[in-house]
């Protein structure tokens, strides 16, 4: 009976004859090499990604509180990418930010019907405007992802590019406060849930960011190498109050003020 | 978060709240309101006893609240 060679995902081969299959012991795939690139099978065993979860925020003043570990990864960043999944009941809610004025942070707002802010200051006022107008409801999931990358910085919405401009690279103390349900812990508190946010110490590209999108289901981003992720009760089975960062970042965050999972999630 | 109350305080009594009865973290996180002296706070089930005597609002009542100009202050322009 013929055998597949083990290998790990750190010791693929860098030119195998095309049509060579391994088994890889960590991720417990097997992968097939075409000739000039990798297919993955998930074998029928492996442990696959699931979202059971989400934070709902009531939208008055609770937000999560992520760890000031976090401000080295923002702090005088020039390329930057965040993820979230949101689904709110109430204009005026900052799914992601940092900062500590109106003119030194990075944030992500949805501000009303037709204003939408991506903004990455460092004393002025930039900000990407994007009018989702007929793509955006309340009270459904949608999914956004901002790229900082100077000139080049863009807006997702649900897996489409939705508005784009020039973002300043950060200044030094634009991490500060860093949460998930507000805007600088103070202000424009969500109202509603908030789902798989993550950060990313560089500029993904669009299909980067189609695959996250993952036509509208969370996907698994371990193969990104995010900085922070935040599941929103997965990995925490829904209970306490430490949302446990699965980035490399180890930069957990806490629910402040009376946040509580849910198990209404993006699908 | 409909079964949730919501009691307005003073910010001097902000020393008077037990914050093991109620689901703000502590009294570094309260919001308070465009002027500085009120803050909020909110619990679920029994009302605790260090807000007796104090009324009550519902969580669509404190959104009210919250959404006019003496607790989000207008130059909020993002």
């Amino acid at each position: 009976m013929a055998k597949l060679d083990l290998i790990t995902s750190s010791t693929r081969p860098a030119s195998p004859a095309a049509g060579k299959a391994y088994f890889e012991t960590d991720t417990n795939k097997i992968i097939v090499w075409d000739g000039t690139a990798w297919t993955e099978i998930v074998s029928d065993n492996a442990p696959s990604f699931t979202n059971t979860y989400s934070v709902n925020f009531d939208g008055s003043n609770d937000y999560v509180a992520l760890a000031s570990g976090l401000e080295s990864t923002i702090n005088s960043a020039s390329t930057l990418t965040f993820s979230a999944w949101f689904n709110i009941n109430k204009w005026g809610s900052a799914i992601v930010s940092s900062g500590n004025s109106v003119t030194n942070g990075i944030w992500f707002l949805a501000y009303n019907s037709s204003s939408f802010f991506f903004s990455a200051r460092n004393g002025g006022s930039e900000s990407i405007s994007v009018n989702p107008s007929g793509n955006f409801t309340l009270n459904n999931w949608h999914h956004v992802c901002g790229v900082l990358d100077g000139a080049n910085s863009k807006v997702y919405f649900d897996g489409s590019e939705a508005g784009s401009g020039t973002l300043p690279a950060l200044g030094s103390t634009a991490g500060s406060n860093p949460s998930i349900g507000s805007y600088q812990r103070g202000s424009f508190f969500t109202g509603g849930l908030i789902d798989e946010v993550s950060i990313f110490n560089s500029a993904l590209s669009a299909s980067d960011i189609t695959s996250i999108y993952n036509s509208g289901v969370p996907a698994d981003l371990s193969s990104y190498s995010p900085v922070g992720w935040w599941r929103m009760g997965d990995n925490d089975s829904g209970t306490g109050s430490t949302i446990t960062d699965q980035g490399s970042g180890s930069n957990n965050g806490t629910l402040t003020n009376g946040p509580t999972f849910s198990t209404t999630v993006p699908s | 978060m409909s079964d949730r109350q919501y009691v307005i305080i003073n910010a001097a009594d902000v020393s008077t709240v037990n914050f093991d009865d109620v689901l703000e973290t502590s009294a570094d996180t309260l919001r308070y309101n465009v002027a500085g002296d009120e803050t909020f706070v909110k619990y679920e089930g029994a009302k605790p006893r260090c807000l007796y005597g104090k009324d009550t609002l519902s969580h669509s009542a404190m959104l009210t609240v919250l959404a006019g100009e003496a607790w989000t202050a207008p130059e909020e322009e993002l």
